[in-house]
């Protein structure tokens, strides 16, 4: 560890507790054109019936990682709320959470769920010019210094 | 933070800790006068202790988006060069959410940690197209944040802090009612300023947007209406660690819709009726037993 990380006495704020009420916010393919499809299509109850509808995306590897993390029974999918998506907005609304029905503990991962780092080979991306920071430095504009040196050759050359 | 997996980053948060956080406390001196420490819940059954953990996690959450969604407004407004004390009003909500993250992430703390949420950062706020002009991208960020988000927030965080019966549950909601009082009034003031330069297809683009933003809304709720018809009684007691009954929740929710986001969105010419079908009405519960019926919107 850095020196410099040593010295500072970080806190946790909120610590999780992996398999407690699990909730799975991962976006959706939303907002694109406003239709019915774009949020709100996997509700709670369709969340509950795995269907057998390929293709497999990333979205779908997800849910199904996390009922296979819950447990097969539906009663303890309810832990495992998909928050619809991302559209809607973000204030806190504070609803109650979903009724106590069956085993809200769901248990804990098994097997392994964490992802190994990627390993590969490092690929190096090339260097896109990006706009200067936006501080405001103040500096003298350029012309008024061009117009300065302009005077500083007339003075010089009486 | 080793938080990556295939389901996303766990929602955990630290403190920096030391001067940082000195001068943070000095910004915002109420957090440590909550009273901490108080939360009594040997009268809950487990579940529902569980229940509320995963509630308060996810009021974290939500007061985390929302820090996101305010400064992604925040630079928008700048873009759009809205009247510098407009944009100065605003600056203050960033901090009042960090502010409200940290209060919900302590009280989940304290009924004995946080739930599991797992999300993707990248896809947290709702993003407009950058093929939009500034004026319409501020705009739709400031009617889908504030004048619906935010204005119906607080009719609901009130109603939650009414029915709380623990010192700190109320307390902590109560603080957080007082911040989005000026949140929510923002969007109006926004759009008394933007009204005059927006277009008939901006108001009717605006429109649609609000009922986007409402019907989301809704399909979150689709859960606590099936929960209403299948225990029409309710639960009682475990309002009192931080939420309303369902029937009352929805009762308000559909009244504050009304008369906190369409109605005065309509009075700017933004109306998201004709894109919600009658979604509103079908949200308010038939008449039955109303254990917080006191709360008014």
């Amino acid at each position: 560890m850095h020196e410099v990380q040593k010295k500072r006495a970080s806190k946790r704020l909120l610590v999780a507790a992996l398999g407690v009420a699990t909730v799975s916010y991962m976006g959706c393919a939303a907002d694109s054109d406003g239709t019915e499809e774009d949020y709100g299509s996997e509700s709670l109850a369709e969340e509950a019936q795995p269907t057998n509808t390929a293709p497999a995306s990333a979205e779908q590897s997800v849910d199904k990682a996390a009922r296979i993390n819950s447990d097969s029974d539906p009663q303890t999918t309810l832990g495992i709320q998909r928050l619809p998506e991302k559209f809607p907005p973000s204030g806190n609304l504070m609803a109650p959470p979903p009724p106590p029905t069956g085993n809200l503990m769901v248990p804990p991962p098994s097997g392994n769920l964490m992802a190994p780092p990627v390993l590969g080979p490092r690929v190096l991306t090339p260097s896109i010019p990006i706009p200067p920071p936006s501080g405001n430095l103040m500096a003298p504009p350029i012309r008024e210094l061009e117009q300065l040196d302009q005077l500083e050759q007339i003075e010089l050359a009486r | 933070m080793n938080t990556q997996s295939t389901l996303g980053e766990l929602f955990e948060l630290d403190l920096f800790g030391d001067a940082i956080e000195r001068r943070y406390r000095r910004l915002r001196p109420e957090v440590e006068t909550m009273p901490w420490g108080t939360l009594d819940t040997s009268a809950y059954p487990e579940h529902v202790v569980t229940a509320a953990r995963r509630a308060w996690t996810g009021a974290a959450f939500q007061e985390h988006r929302t820090g996101a969604s305010c400064a992604l407004t925040l630079k928008a407004l700048i873009e759009a060069r809205a009247p510098v004390d407009l944009v100065a009003v605003a600056c203050r909500f960033p901090l009042d959410e960090m502010v409200h993250v940290e209060l919900c992430s302590r009280l989940a703390m304290e009924l004995g940690g946080g739930s599991e949420i797992r999300y993707d950062p990248h896809e947290l706020v709702y993003e407009p197209s950058r093929e939009l002009s500034p004026l319409l991208v501020a705009s739709e960020l400031v009617v889908h944040n504030f004048c619906v988000g935010e204005a119906l927030s607080i009719p609901l965080l009130r109603g939650a802090s009414k029915a709380a019966a623990q010192p700190l549950t109320r307390a902590v909601l109560m603080r957080i009612v007082r911040d989005e009082a000026l949140h929510g009034s923002f969007g109006w003031s926004y759009l008394a300023w933007a009204s005059e330069h927006l277009s008939r297809d901006d108001r009717s683009h605006l429109s649609e947007l609000a009922a986007r933003s409402i019907r989301g809304i809704l399909r979150n709720w689709d859960a606590l209406a099936l929960e209403l018809r299948s225990d029409p009684q309710g639960r009682p007691k475990a309002h009192a660690l931080g939420w309303m009954q369902t029937r009352d929740y929805l009762t308000l929710a559909a009244r504050a819709l009304e008369s906190k986001v369409i109605a005065p969105l309509m009075r700017f010419g933004i109306d998201p009726l004709a894109h919600l079908g009658g979604a509103i009405e079908a949200l308010a519960p038939s008449a039955g037993a109303m254990p917080n019926s006191e709360i008014a919107v």
